[in-house]
């Protein structure tokens, strides 16, 4: 697949990052080369048990024990005097 | 005293029986490292007040009879570690003025081992690459040729302690960042298993396969470090409950009946000197009664582009969170907030790094995750599933770590491709969250330079013992 320009300037808009016009060219070139490599993985035709064995829970290295978390709500709301519905009003970024 | 030759264990020995004082041997290494360092460049930051200030007081313990394995020993940290009061750039403009407010988890556990921080090693910006060349200040220079990479990304710390800049250093593997650097380097490089040491205080890369590991000059040595990193960790929810075991108890164990597997996939086309010191090595197991076993990894060659996919897709995430905000870099002419943002990263960022966030970005956008993101986790299952009926055979997989010596600097920045290459026989144990480590194997020949290769030895997850007992073996037969 290609990456072209647009597409560059698409992700790193998404990325939040503004890209000059050489590093534009540059990146294009190089995933599409990248781009191409990894799609050598089209050829592995994977049965549909390891697809679902993304979502299972068999290859775990600890028990999921669920703890109670702490209630946050209620801690700022008695800790800021400036917290609406669970949000904090911080000072504005100068 | 001939650093070259002195390991944790000689040192040890020379601090516990009072014929050095941990002040003395700092000060060598800090000796070492002002004359060196010149030309290799492995350090980013020396703290040479903190260093002595910590000997005296390894001395003062030592005085009191404590004998414990690290008391006294001087190590540097890759730079990527957290160390409170001291600049954590991670090898990035961005946090060129950065100063942790706490400790890693691991630098805490050798503060309290008495072990001695000597400063800080250069690295690829946030470990992104296997050169140091991507690093925002300069890139370090192979000991064994100072026209060569040191390997990356922690060749500050692999070249550091090739250098004799210190008895044992820190390093970071995601992908390959501890056992190739330890191969170009010529020392040891422990990749312990996904979830052994706690990465709390370790600037995140690939949180599902990042973990940290020792650099020394012998397995007994790695075997010590290990085991005061390891252990479990509360702050590092993949940090694993297991007890850490006594890893140097049994390293002088012989090799008879160990099964060893070869793996087939990992010699085809493999640079024929290397080949024949690794066949060797198998040669030196089989007699002394090791049953070496042939093994195919089917999926092996699908490992970087799956781990080229993933990394990247993790990193997009990760570095999310600097944005000029909270710390680092900051743009703060700018008033707008998403040009604030764009303007404190594109600063901040180095080339590599904002080409994988991109890469990785792609990966994970809509249109575009089930064709490679998902892709990819499905084929890293495949991955593992190999390794696991490769050791439902075999014990220990020998391996080349890299497919050739060390590389000049500046002959492969320009083609990120072949730099990822660089991880092809280093990803998928990376993929798979195994044990695996680097050991010298011997030299070849290049442009008429004799240069060191590494041979990698592979377990299963936890079996930190095995590789390092099969290590001691060949580092003495």
């Amino acid at each position: 697949m290609k990456i072209d320009k647009e597409l560059v300037v698409k992700l790193s808009d998404l990325a939040q990052l503004k890209l000059k016009e050489s590093e534009i060219n540059m990146f294009s070139q190089q995933l599409t080369e990248i781009v191409s490599f990894v799609e050598k993985l089209k050829e592995v035709k994977a049965e549909e048990k390891e697809e679902k064995k993304l979502f299972s829970l068999d290859d775990i290295s600890r028990d999921d024990i669920a703890i109670n978390s702490r209630d946050y709500e209620r801690e700022l709301s008695l800790e800021s005097a400036k917290c609406q519905s669970g949000l904090i009003q911080a000072p504005k970024i100068r | 005293m001939d650093l070259n030759k002195l390991t944790i264990t000689k040192a040890r020995k020379l601090l516990d029986s009072g014929q050095i004082s941990a002040q003395d041997l700092t000060r060598k290494y800090l000796k070492v490292i002002e004359e060196k360092d010149k030309e290799i460049k492995a350090c980013l930051l020396v703290d040479k007040k903190g260093a002595i200030r910590q000997a005296k007081e390894a001395d003062k313990r030592l005085k009191q009879g404590e004998k414990t394995p690290l008391l006294g020993i001087p190590y540097l940290a890759k730079d990527i570690l957290m160390t409170k009061d001291l600049k954590t750039t991670a090898g990035s403009k961005f946090l060129e003025d950065y100063t942790a407010p706490y400790n890693a988890f691991v630098i805490e556990k050798l503060n309290k081992a008495g072990a001695i921080l000597l400063g800080k090693t250069n690295l690829d910006e946030f470990a992104h690459g296997s050169s140091t060349e991507n690093s925002a200040f300069f890139s370090t220079h192979n000991p064994y040729d100072l026209e060569r990479t040191p390997g990356g990304s922690s060749g500050g710390s692999a070249a550091a302690l090739a250098a004799d800049m210190c008895l044992f250093s820190l390093g970071t593997d995601t992908g390959g960042s501890i056992r190739q650097p330890a191969s170009y380097c010529n020392v040891i490089g422990l990749k312990p298993s996904y979830g052994r040491v706690s990465r709390s205080g370790l600037m995140a890369m690939t949180s599902s396969t990042d973990v940290i590991g020792p650099f020394s000059k012998t397995a007994r040595d790695s075997a010590l470090v290990l085991k005061t990193i390891a252990g479990h960790d509360k702050k590092d929810a993949s940090s694993l409950k297991e007890s850490v075991v006594d890893y140097s108890k049994d390293l002088d164990k012989d090799v008879k009946g160990l099964k060893v597997g070869v793996v087939k996939e990992y010699f085809q086309g493999l640079n024929k000197d290397i080949k024949e010191l690794i066949d060797k090595k198998i040669e030196i197991l089989k007699k002394q009664g090791a049953e070496i076993v042939p093994i195919s990894l089917k999926y092996s060659k699908y490992s970087v582009p799956t781990y080229y996919i993933i990394t990247p897709s993790e990193i997009s995430s990760n570095l999310a969170r600097f944005d000029g905000v909270l710390w680092g870099l900051s743009d703060e002419k700018i008033k707008d907030l998403k040009k604030y943002y764009q303007n404190s990263r594109s600063k901040g960022f180095g080339q590599e790094t904002k080409r994988r966030i991109i890469l990785g970005t792609f990966s994970l956008s809509a249109g575009y995750a089930d064709k490679y993101y998902k892709k990819a986790q499905t084929v890293r299952e495949l991955i593992k599933k190999d390794f696991k009926t490769a050791f439902d055979k075999v014990d220990v997989l020998i391996a080349p770590t890299t497919p050739h010596p060390a590389f000049k600097l500046g002959e492969q920045i320009n083609d990120p491709l072949t730099m990822y290459l660089e991880d092809i026989y280093l990803a998928g144990a990376s993929l798979a969250g195994l044990a695996a480590l680097s050991m010298p194997a011997g030299f070849v020949k290049k442009d008429n330079k004799e240069l060191p290769v590494g041979l990698q030895l592979i377990a299963p997850k936890l079996k930190e013992t095995t590789i390092l007992e099969t290590a001691n073996f060949l580092e003495n037969n």
